[in-house]
């Protein structure tokens, strides 16, 4: 018997609720969460608390901030810059981001949305955005990069989908490039990684569980030339 | 005893249009150092956190302030946020909560009452524009459950939820013995979880 065990389960179960609160006391949260690494039923009771609370944040309705919150938002963080831009902890996300989101939403969305107040963002590719299915359910989204080098970001949401899921990169030969595993946590994650071919390169994209299983796919594209995109 | 059935995918707050970029991308562009991904984010969550360290303060210098701190920590904390362990909404929220809660304390006391926190939010339901149909139906569930509930047992778990109140914090406030705190705090949050995920249980 461990010193997590003395409690019974019962006591254990009662302090579910303060734990999710988030008011339970250092050395009691310690002991509940011993039980709870060893009691399923706690650790869904656990799961579900926590969601419960999680919804309260929602109870207060949004509120137009005072004029000028944004500018000042922003000048805080962009004094603030220098002190965290420097190594990268994750390099390879930051650089998926940074194509995915400054490039491609530069190009389209973000540009409309930025340009009263803060520079233009310099388009040096394309975002393409492309439905990944099963059986013709929408399973999540791919966005590709077109520009060089080439990424892709992944997202997935389905309930069906395994705990880890490889991703294939087939191109236009047909060869099929094993690109990188990536975990899932209730069905949903979501990726990134350099392409490993140029991006007209790309016919389809699959997700397969470890063992091959299919578990989402973008397929039957081809590289429109004239059109400078995926059709 | 049975085990109940997860909620968490019931509980998720409604996700922004298709069209736009996810929570996930625009917080990958924050940690890249990209700033459109970061006016982006501000711009999509401004309101919800200042609504919300504005409905736990009653002060909107002070919400200001929070909520300008809320939005700078999660640009900072960007690059170490994990996907799977919850939204990134939620963990917004929670930054804007907890900075509410450190601002509140400071002032030793409790600017709005549960009760007429609960109230603004039924009488401010569905007025905003600007939030999607879904996030008003969010809200207005949750209202629902919130008023399901015995009115003791709300204030507790509004007490402890967004004002970080503890048992023994509750049980002063409330002129009620320790015991009676921690039922309620139970009590409570255990029927709002159970009425949020739409099964019939006793929870008491």
């Amino acid at each position: 018997m461990t010193n997590s065990e003395i409690r019974s389960h019962d006591e254990y179960r009662a302090d579910l609720a303060e734990h999710a609160l988030g008011i339970l006391d250092g050395r009691a949260r310690a002991e509940l969460l011993a039980h709870v690494e060893g009691c399923e039923e706690c650790a869904a009771e656990m799961a579900e608390l926590t969601a419960a609370v999680d919804a309260l944040l929602h109870v207060p309705a949004g509120v137009e901030p005072p004029v000028g919150f944004e500018s000042r938002v922003i000048e805080r963080i962009r004094s603030s810059r220098p002190a965290v831009i420097g190594p990268r902890r994750r390099p390879v996300l930051a650089s998926v981001a940074a194509a995915i989101v400054v490039l491609a939403f530069g190009v389209g969305w973000t540009v409309d949305h930025v340009a009263a107040s803060h520079p233009p963002i310099q388009a040096v590719g394309k975002m393409e955005q492309r439905a990944l299915t099963l059986s013709g359910l929408d399973v999540g989204l791919v966005y590709a990069y077109t520009g060089d080098p080439s990424w892709m970001f992944v997202t997935v949401d389905s309930p069906t989908a395994p705990a880890l899921v490889r991703c294939v990169v087939v191109t236009n030969s047909g060869r099929r490039d094993f690109v990188g595993t990536f975990a899932l946590a209730g069905g949903k994650g979501d990726w990134g990684s350099p392409l490993p071919v140029p991006f007209n390169a790309v016919r389809g994209i699959e997700l397969t569980t470890p063992s091959g299983a299919l578990v989402a796919r973008l397929a039957s594209t081809s590289w429109n030339t004239s059109a400078g995109r995926w059709t | 005893m049975s085990v109940s059935r997860p909620v968490q995918r019931r509980l998720r707050a409604p996700e922004g249009p298709a069209s736009e970029p996810t929570d996930e991308a625009l917080l990958a562009g924050m940690a890249s150092g990209d700033e459109s991904s970061t006016v982006a984010f501000v711009r999509r969550y401004q309101r919800r956190v200042y609504g919300l360290a504005l409905g736990i303060l009653s002060d909107r210098a002070a919400a200001e302030d929070v909520a300008q701190e809320a939005l700078l920590r999660a640009w900072r904390h960007s690059p170490v946020f994990d996907t799977r362990r919850g939204s990134v909404e939620n963990w917004v929220l929670t930054i804007a909560r907890n900075l509410s809660i450190d601002a509140m304390r400071k002032q030793r006391s409790i600017p709005t009452d549960p009760d007429d926190l609960v109230a603004l939010a039924r009488a401010s339901h569905g007025t905003s524009l600007e939030d999607s149909v879904a996030t008003r139906s969010y809200r207005v569930a949750i209202l629902e459950a919130l008023g399901a509930i015995p009115a003791e047992q709300r204030r507790a778990v509004l007490l402890a939820s967004l004002y970080g109140r503890t048992a023994q914090e509750i049980c002063e406030i409330e002129a009620i013995p320790l015991g009676t705190a921690k039922t309620r705090i139970r009590a409570g949050l255990t029927k709002l979880r159970a009425i949020l995920a739409g099964v019939v249980e006793e929870t008491t």
